[in-house]
């Protein structure tokens, strides 16, 4: 292979590595804080490619505006649904996990039903390419590796340096100490939801801009999303990091060099493997 | 200055305490002793707001505090050291220390506050680098006691503290409990080691089953057989 091809495939990988890390971060963040598996983190991630193409197509909205737009908003309905639908029962992740999976069903009707079935599409505003050395690179694909990771370091300043996230990383370690130290959990929770489904809606805005949306494209960021928190170490954002780039390389390279499904067999036998060796995953406590 | 007023607890329908009556005035060193499954960690997790009490009332300062939030409790002066430390594991020494002054904003004052936790435990400031999960028993316990003073107690709470600890650590314990008394902190110690509450405890409520058996002078009741139950389980 020449090496424009490696590049491009290489960036094809980063670029699905930032939007693997971005919904695996939103996951993440929501187990360790609330003590859930959102199952429905697939039908937000859904929700916030709808925003962005509505913003877009009805309400004349040019794609930044859209994205930044849609990403607050579906924010918000993390906030919602955190006070409505999972506060009540925080510490019994059981139920938790029925309600979520209704979730899945009762936001994938209200889209079916507002929006249709039929695959929905829109264009980035990012074209062109740009030449480095000789090497083509297309914008539309550096701009999700550059948000992706100026969000990922955002994101680790945001935890490392304020109160609000020292206070998130207390929960995530020792629950019950933590609320000893005047942590208001509920505030917490409320803000670890914003997070993750406003990630979650900045990764959908730009795949949106990739491939087309329907309704049903949350089951497969969540499959990938759950894989990856999986491999990296649940609970762990630097392990989201890490299982991301691995899954995100093997599906956005080895497509070039033999095909989709090598790459889908190749991804989760490399979590099996890792898994043999490290049960907690790559970067897992215990 | 904090006044449990017959407070019962229900875990489910199972009962965990009935009719507990405690009073802690100010400068005190109040000792809840009893048995394994007495009730005891109860008393002190309903305190803090962390379950409900089913009847009786909680007073601190003269107001009910049963119901509110638990960081509401602690922003009263209420801090609990609790059962097995509860630090935090993957932080380092200093960030739980930190954590320990999260509702307060008097920058200056947590400052000096910081230096004379390093006082009283000069090997934290040593291991203020290290993750606290791989401390000594010992210093784990030295560094709970640290983060719940930096919220600035007006009174402690402290459930079995010596849990684990070798005789000698047990030693600095107690001194340093008196330390921290002597600085105006009153202190509510909930133990099972007999040497610890005699050392540091003027007065001394027994628990068994869930209800209070007992209470008065230290001296008088170590003569007293229940007494005797009560610490050797």
């Amino acid at each position: 292979m020449e090496m424009t091809a490696i590049a491009q495939s290489l960036l094809n990988g980063l670029a699905i590595s930032g939007i693997y890390i971005l919904i695996a971060l939103g996951l993440t963040l929501v187990l360790s804080i609330m003590g859930i598996v959102q199952i429905s983190h697939g039908e937000i991630y859904m929700v916030g490619a709808y925003c962005v193409y509505y913003l877009i197509k009805s309400a004349g909205f040019s794609f930044i505006p859209a994205l930044i737009v849609a990403t607050l908003f579906v924010g918000c309905i993390g906030v919602f649904l955190e006070r409505v639908f999972f506060r009540p029962f925080r510490g019994d992740p059981d139920r938790a996990m029925t309600v979520s999976i209704s979730l899945i069903l009762i936001i994938q009707n209200i889209v079916l039903f507002l929006a249709g079935g039929n695959p929905k599409s829109y264009s980035s505003p990012f074209t062109g390419v740009l030449f480095i050395f000789g090497i083509v690179i297309a914008w539309k694909r550096l701009i999700i590796v550059i948000v992706g990771f100026g969000l990922l370091v955002l994101l680790f300043l945001f935890i490392r340096y304020t109160k609000t996230g020292q206070a998130m990383l207390a929960i995530s370690q020792e629950r019950e100490g933590a609320a000893l130290q005047g942590i208001n959990i509920d505030f917490v929770s409320a803000v670890a939801m914003f997070l993750g489904c406003a990630l979650a809606a900045v990764a959908a805005g730009f795949i949106g801009s990739l491939f087309s949306i329907s309704p049903t494209m949350g089951s497969f960021a969540l499959m990938k999303g759950i894989a990856v928190i999986i491999l990296g170490g649940l609970g762990s954002i630097a392990g989201a990091v890490i299982g991301g780039l691995i899954l995100g390389l093997i599906d956005g390279v080895l497509p070039a060099i033999t095909s989709t499904y090598t790459a889908g067999l190749v991804g989760f036998a490399a979590i099996i493997i890792i898994l043999l060796f490290r049960p907690q995953g790559i970067w897992g406590h215990e | 200055m904090l006044k449990l007023k017959k407070i019962s607890v229900h875990y489910g329908t199972a009962e965990a305490v009935r009719d507990i009556s405690i009073n802690v005035e100010e400068k005190d060193v109040i000792s809840v002793i009893g048995a394994n499954g007495a009730g005891k960690s109860t008393i002190l997790k309903a305190v803090s707001g962390l379950i409900p009490v089913s009847s009786g009332e909680i007073e601190f300062d003269g107001k009910r505090i049963d119901g509110l939030p638990v960081n509401k409790i602690v922003s009263l002066g209420l801090v609990q050291v609790p059962e097995g430390r509860k630090l935090f594991p993957y932080m380092n020494v200093m960030s739980n220390i930190k954590l320990g002054a999260y509702l307060r904003k008097d920058k200056a004052d947590i400052k000096s506050d910081l230096a004379k936790v390093f006082e009283l435990f000069p090997r934290l400031k040593e291991r203020r680098a290290q993750n606290a999960g791989s401390l000594s028993g010992g210093e784990q316990q030295m560094l709970a006691i640290a983060r719940a003073l930096m919220a600035k107690p007006r009174l402690l709470m402290m459930d079995e503290p010596s849990l684990g600890l070798a005789p000698i650590i047990i030693d600095n314990l107690s001194k340093a409990i008196k330390e921290i008394n002597r600085s105006g902190i009153s202190v509510l110690l909930v133990e099972q080691n007999a040497g610890l509450v005699m050392n540091v405890s003027e007065k001394c409520y027994v628990v068994e089953v869930g209800k209070v058996v007992l209470e008065g002078d230290m001296k008088d009741l170590m003569k007293n057989d229940s007494v005797k139950r009560a610490f050797l389980g």
